[in-house]
C-alpha cells in the first residue's frame, strides 16, 4: 500500500512541475535535420552557425544530422530517433522534407515542426520560413554593376524557378543603378550542386567576356574560375569564399539565421508560437550582405549602406508594385538580364 | 581570327574528357581481364580527396598525385581481393566500392571542405590566353599529355606485347588461360589495381586542376559514364578516346550554347551518354551479331577446379 501512495505521490508531483511554473528552456530540446554537412562551407554550414547562435542565446539543447537527402524514409528514420528522445523542436532545413514534415505533424502534435523553405503549414505545430535574400542581393547587384569593366557580369543560377529568377532580378536592379550600360548574363546549369558544371557555366560566362560573376549555386567552383581567369566574384551562402577565392571574392550575400531561431524557438518557449510562416529579409535580421571587400569604392560602399538602410526602413523597394505573391511566382526577367526562359 | 569563345569550348571539352577518358582507360585494363569493376565511381573519389589532402598538407603537388593515384590503387585491390581472390560477386562488390569510396572520401575530406589550393597542378607551358587552337592544345594540363601518352602505350601493349597480351588472354578464356600456364589470379589481381591507379589519376586531376578545391561528392557521377564509355569504346584505347571527346564536348557545349541564346535540353544532355551506349549496343547486336568487343569472360569468377 505504502508503495502506492509513493506512486500516486510522485505522478502528481510530475503533473504539477509539467503543468505549473513559468515556462522554461529546459523543457525543450531542438533538433536539427540537415540536407547537406555542416561544414559544407554554405547552406548547411549557414543554417548550423544559426543553430550555435540559438545555442547561445537561449541555452536551448540542440542536436542536429547531417546528411540527410530529401527523402521521407530518411528523414523519418531520424526525426523518429530524436522525437523518442524527447526532442520537441524539429527544424528540417531543406524544401525536400516539406510533405514528410506535414505527415508527422500531425502524429506528434506535441513537437513542433519548423520548415526551411517550403510553403505549408498547419494551424498548430507546423510552418515554414524563409528569408528574403533578394534584398542582399539588390545590394551585391550595386558592388557589380561598379565593378564590371566589360560591362558584362555573369550569373551561375541553378534552376529557372521563382526563388532563383527573383535573385537574378533583384542583382540586376542593383546592377542598373550602379551601372545602366551592364547586362547581366545568365547560365543555368540545372543543379544546385555540381562543380563541375558551376566551373563549365562560369567559364563559358567568362569567355562571353564576363569579367564579374555570381551565383545562385552550393558550391564555390565559380570563385575559384573567377580567381583563375582574375575577375570578380560574389559568392552565396556565407563568406567563407574569402578563403577559397581570396582575390577574387568582392561580398556575398549571406543567410543569418541565428536571430530567426532564436525569435521562432522564444516563441515557442513563452507560448506565443503560431504557425503564421516565418519570411522576412534584412529588417527581420535574417540575410545580411558579406563585409565588401577594398575593391569596390568608398562612394558604392556608402550607397550601399544607404540602401540597406532603405530597405531594412522599408524607404526602398526593389520590385516596384509587386507583392509577395508576384514575388513568389516570379517568372520574368528584367530588362537588363540576358539569358534563356522557358 | 577564331573567335574566343569557339576556343574556349575546345578547352573545356578537352578538360572534360581528360577526366572521364582516364578513368575509362583504367576500366578498360581492367575489364580485359576479365574483371567487372562497377567501382569507379568511389575510386576517382578517393584519389581525388587523398590528392587534394596530401597537396594541401605538403605543398608538394607531384607527391599529392602519387599520393592519390597509390590511394586509390590499394583501395582497388578490396575489389581485388573480393572478387579475384575470394571468387565474389564482381558487381555487388563493386557497388559497395562506389557506396564506400564516396562515403569514406566524404570522412576524409571532412576538415578539408572549401580549403584553398596553393599550388595547382599547372599546365607545361604556362600560356594564358590561347588564341589559336594550337595554343589551346598546348596550354593543357600535364595529365592530358601523359593520358595521351597511355592511350598509345596501352593500345600498343594489349595488343603486342605478352604482357599485355596476358590481360587479354585471362579476359577472353581463364581456364584456357591457365593451362598455357598464365597466373590468372595475379593478372586480373594486377588488371584491378592498375584501374584503381587510373582512377586515381582522373581524380586527381578533379581536385588539383579541373575544379582545384574539395567537396562532399565532388565526381558526381563522372564514374558512371567513364564506364559507359568502355563500352562505347568497345574495350579499344583509341575509340574510348573518341567516345571521351564526343562526351566531353557535351557537357562544355550546354552552358556555351546558352550564352548565344539557345539552350539545349539539359536532362537529355546528361542521359545521352547513357543513351548514346545503349545505341551502340542496340546497333551492334543487329548489325554485328552483337559482337560488342566484350571480353568473354567478364564477371565470371575463375575457379581452377571447374576445368
Amino acid at each position: 500500500m505504502r508503495r502506492s501512495w509513493a506512486v500516486g505521490l510522485l505522478i502528481i508531483s510530475i503533473l504539477a512541475m509539467a503543468c505549473g511554473g513559468a515556462a522554461d528552456v529546459d523543457d525543450y530540446k531542438a533538433a536539427f535535420v540537415y540536407l547537406g554537412s555542416a561544414n559544407d562551407g554554405g547552406w548547411t554550414q549557414a543554417h548550423d552557425e544559426g543553430r550555435q547562435y540559438l545555442v547561445e542565446q537561449t541555452g536551448i539543447e540542440t542536436a542536429f544530422t547531417e546528411d540527410i537527402p530529401p527523402d521521407a524514409t530518411e528523414f523519418r528514420t531520424v526525426a523518429e530517433a530524436y522525437i523518442e528522445q524527447g526532442y520537441n523542436i524539429i527544424f528540417g532545413t531543406t524544401f525536400g522534407y516539406l510533405d514528410i514534415m506535414e505527415e508527422m505533424a500531425v502524429e506528434y502534435p506535441d513537437v513542433i515542426f519548423l520548415h526551411c523553405s517550403g510553403y505549408k503549414s498547419n494551424d498548430s505545430n507546423y510552418t515554414n520560413y524563409f528569408g528574403k535574400i533578394y534584398e542582399a542581393r539588390y545590394l551585391s547587384g550595386l558592388a557589380a554593376g561598379s565593378l564590371t569593366e566589360s560591362n558584362t557580369i555573369g550569373y551561375v543560377a541553378a534552376f529557372p524557378i521563382p526563388e532563383v529568377i527573383r535573385g537574378i532580378n533583384a542583382f540586376a536592379n542593383g546592377v542598373k543603378e550602379a551601372n545602366p550600360n551592364a547586362t547581366v548574363e545568365v547560365v543555368w546549369t540545372n543543379t544546385w550542386f555540381g562543380p563541375e558544371e558551376e566551373t563549365q557555366a562560369a567559364n563559358a560566362l567568362l569567355e562571353a567576356g564576363a569579367d564579374v560573376l555570381t551565383q545562385h549555386q552550393d558550391s564555390a567552383s565559380t570563385g575559384i574560375a573567377a580567381e583563375a581567369a582574375g575577375a570578380k566574384w560574389i559568392g552565396y551562402h556565407t563568406g567563407y569564399g574569402k578563403d577559397a577565392a581570396p582575390n577574387a571574392f568582392v561580398t556575398a550575400p549571406v543567410w543569418n539565421w541565428g536571430p530567426l531561431y532564436t525569435e521562432m524557438v522564444n516563441a515557442v518557449i513563452n507560448d506565443e508560437f503560431t504557425t503564421t510562416p516565418y519570411w522576412t529579409g534584412m529588417s527581420g535580421n535574417v540575410v545580411d550582405l558579406f563585409e565588401v571587400s577594398d575593391d569596390v569604392s568608398s562612394d558604392v560602399k556608402s550607397l550601399i549602406e544607404q540602401r540597406k538602410q532603405e530597405i531594412i526602413d522599408g524607404t526602398f523597394v526593389i520590385f516596384e508594385g509587386s507583392s509577395d505573391g508576384d514575388l513568389l511566382g516570379m517568372s520574368y526577367f528584367v530588362d537588363n538580364v540576358v539569358g534563356t526562359l522557358d | 581570327m577564331i573567335d574566343i569563345q569557339l576556343l574556349g569550348l575546345l578547352n573545356a571539352t578537352l578538360q572534360a574528357a581528360t577526366l572521364l577518358f582516364i578513368a575509362a582507360l583504367g576500366e578498360l585494363i581492367t575489364e580485359k581481364s576479365g574483371i567487372l569493376n562497377l567501382g569507379v565511381e568511389g575510386m576517382i573519389s578517393i584519389g581525388a580527396v587523398a590528392g587534394f589532402i596530401t597537396a594541401v598538407n605538403t605543398n608538394n603537388i607531384f607527391f599529392a598525385v602519387i599520393v592519390g593515384v597509390l590511394s586509390s590503387a590499394i583501395f582497388a585491390s578490396i575489389h581485388a581481393i573480393v572478387t579475384v581472390v575470394l571468387k565474389q560477386d564482381q558487381t555487388v562488390s563493386g557497388l559497395i566500392l562506389t557506396i564506400l569510396g564516396l562515403a569514406l572520401s566524404s570522412l576524409i575530406g571532412k576538415n578539408y571542405v572549401g580549403k584553398k589550393l596553393d599550388t595547382k597542378l599547372e599546365s607545361l607551358f604556362s600560356i594564358n590566353d590561347p588564341s589559336n587552337i594550337f595554343e589551346v592544345l598546348l596550354s593543357q594540363n600535364i595529365i592530358f599529355y601523359i593520358s595521351i601518352l597511355f592511350m598509345i602505350l596501352i593500345s600498343y601493349t594489349l595488343k603486342n606485347t605478352m604482357f599485355g597480351r596476358r590481360f587479354e588472354a585471362v579476359g577472353e578464356d581463364s581456364k584456357a588461360a591457365d593451362s598455357m600456364g598464365l597466373n590468372v589470379i595475379k593478372t586480373q589481381f594486377i588488371a584491378t589495381c592498375l584501374g584503381g591507379a587510373f582512377a586515381g589519376l582522373s581524380g586527381v586531376y578533379l581536385t588539383l586542376s579541373y575544379v582545384p578545391y574539395w567537396t562532399d561528392n565532388m565526381t558526381a557521377g563522372r564514374g558512371w559514364i567513364a564506364l559507359a564509355l568502355v563500352i562505347f569504346g568497345g574495350w579499344k584505347p583509341y575509340r574510348t578516346a573518341l567516345g571521351a571527346l564526343l562526351f566531353g564536348f557535351l557537357e562544355a557545349l550546354v552552358p556555351r550554347l546558352q550564352t548565344y541564346g539557345f539552350e539545349l535540353n539539359p536532362y537529355i544532355v546528361k542521359i545521352s551518354p547513357y543513351i548514346i551506349t545503349i545505341l551502340i549496343l542496340v546497333l551492334l547486336t543487329i548489325y554485328k551479331d552483337g559482337k560488342t568487343g566484350a571480353p568473354k569472360n567478364i564477371g565470371i569468377p575463375f575457379f581452377r577446379e571447374n576445368r
